[in-house]
């Protein structure tokens, strides 16, 4: 619905149909969420297969928004890299999502953080793990078991949970991912590129560098919505890992 | 390329608001978990029953717990001991936790044999696993009494063998006197401490039955803790004797009264 309503109303405003922007957006929006079934699925590589499925899903709602063929254009992040494949023209490009390649350097520099290669390859994300630790987003009051920061996995390792609680929180922070790619490629992507297209300096960045700018507008979200429990996109996490 | 002069440029850019994106929303703050059982003692709780039917039961719930790094304790292999037999878990829970609970019938007179409990071994664990050695308590004479209206009752007992190591921090003996069929009442008493050699009841304390069921119950317990502390038994036995008591001619007396 979400996927259906952003890219009838782009293309709306932008001079194109609402109606075929919503029906395309919508079945964008159905890819997606079939990825996102994957993701939380606990067998090994589903994370890093439904975060290619819902990635495509949302850049079929992005193109949607333009007026463009479904999947003329798949924006897949790989890391911190995003490619742009254009599967008519034949061509793949790469650019680099600065917010995630930050949080990346992090997890490598910060002592107290290790990175999870088995998890990173199974969950198509960088997985970085705390020893027995819990984690807190400073200025936040919430001690989690989990983070997702542009696309970057924080995850507490904790073996007195057990690791039934370990798999369905790892569940839940691919879900944040793929949240976030949605995000991402579907709304602030657009509107960086759309800002670039007026400012030669941003073009030339645009054309190299992506910004995940997901984390910054749930957390802000978040700031209003104070009840974890609340935020619907917890609420969407919390169903598909369940 | 064409953009290649203007990379090194684009890529100034966004490092430097990357950067202080990360510095203005801060990092990450890394807090150890308020986990209750995390590093906390062993735990073992054990009812031990037995009767002079023969009967013996066996009742314990073992939590190994979390170590101080928060894993789960292993079992060392050294099994629980009790009423002289070896014993293996019947259940094992996803937290580790066991519960062991037996019965058994047996020919051998189990009430005056040394009451001999060891709990399990558990690994990363430095206290020794709690064990006692406790005395039971036994019939001396007869199980069936006849009595006639009017005669006090004396039930003769003695310790059972055994070090009785560690000295139970509680110990209580209850005497219960019923009618048979229940229409009489029931008469009891208790004390604190060992049974005396001879339990004396007066005849004005005796229900007014033709038949009459007594039962002592014999009731030890501790909580057993040896240094370091990191391995806490709790353990409660309890050892019952059973007479049968005829009152003759009490029909005709009971009737005339």
């Amino acid at each position: 619905m979400i996927g259906g309503l952003t890219a009838g109303l782009v293309q709306h405003f932008r001079g194109g149909s609402f109606r075929d922007g919503f029906t395309r957006g919508m079945l964008g929006g159905a890819v997606a969420y079939a990825g996102k079934r994957a993701s939380a699925e606990r067998f090994a590589g589903a994370g890093v297969l439904g975060r290619m499925v819902a990635a495509a899903g949302a850049s079929g709602v992005r193109n949607a928004s333009e007026a463009a063929p479904l999947f003329s254009r798949l924006t897949l992040p790989v890391g911190p890299v995003w490619l742009d494949v254009s599967p008519a023209e034949g061509s793949i490009t790469a650019r680099l999502d600065a917010v995630a390649l930050g949080w990346l350097i992090y997890g490598i520099a910060e002592p107290e953080l290790a990175l999870d290669w088995g998890e990173t390859l199974s969950s198509g994300a960088p997985v970085f793990e705390t020893d027995g630790k819990l984690l807190e987003l400073r200025g936040d009051s919430v001690h989690a078991a989990g983070l997702t920061n542009a696309g970057i996995i924080f995850i507490a390792d904790i073996p007195a949970y057990g690791t039934n609680y370990r798999e369905r929180y790892l569940a839940h922070e691919r879900i944040h991912v793929l949240q976030e790619d949605q995000l991402a490629i579907q709304w602030t992507d657009p509107a960086l590129a759309w800002a670039a297209r007026r400012v030669p300096l941003l073009r030339e960045i645009d054309r190299h560098i992506a910004y995940n700018l997901s984390t910054e507008i749930l957390r802000t979200l978040g700031s209003v919505i104070s009840r974890h429990g609340d935020r619907p996109w917890e609420l969407e996490a919390i169903f598909f890992a369940r | 390329m064409g953009a290649g002069s203007h990379f090194l440029r684009a890529l100034t850019l966004p490092f430097a608001l990357g950067t202080c994106g990360l510095a203005g929303s801060g990092c990450i703050d890394f807090v150890e978990p308020d986990i209750p059982e995390l590093g906390a003692p062993a735990t073992v709780q054990a009812t031990l029953r037995l009767t002079d039917l023969g009967t013996a039961e066996v009742d314990v719930y073992l939590a190994p717990g979390l170590d101080s790094a928060g894993s789960q304790r292993s079992l060392t292999g050294t099994p629980l001991e009790a009423l002289g037999r070896a014993h293996q878990a019947d259940s094992i829970r996803r937290n580790g936790t066991r519960r062991y609970t037996k019965s058994w019938l047996t020919a051998r007179d189990i009430v005056s044999e040394p009451i001999l409990f060891r709990a399990p071994g558990i690994d990363r664990v430095a206290a020794a696993p709690p064990a006692l050695e406790w005395v039971g308590v036994r019939r001396l004479g007869p199980d069936t009494l006849r009595l006639r209206p009017g005669e006090d009752l004396y039930l003769p007992i003695a310790l059972g063998r055994g070090a009785g190591t560690p000295q139970p921090a509680i110990r209580q003996w209850f005497l219960r006197l019923s009618s048979a069929s229940g229409a009489a009442g029931a008469f009891g008493l208790s004390a604190d401490g060992t049974p005396p050699d001879t339990i004396y009841v007066p005849a004005r304390w005796i229900p007014r039955t033709n038949e009459l069921d007594v039962r002592l119950i014999f009731n030890q317990s501790s909580i057993l803790r040896t240094p370091p502390g990191d391995y806490i038994g709790v353990v409660n036995v309890d050892v019952r004797l059973f007479w049968t008591v005829h009152i003759v001619g009490a029909a005709a007396t009971w009737a005339g009264s």
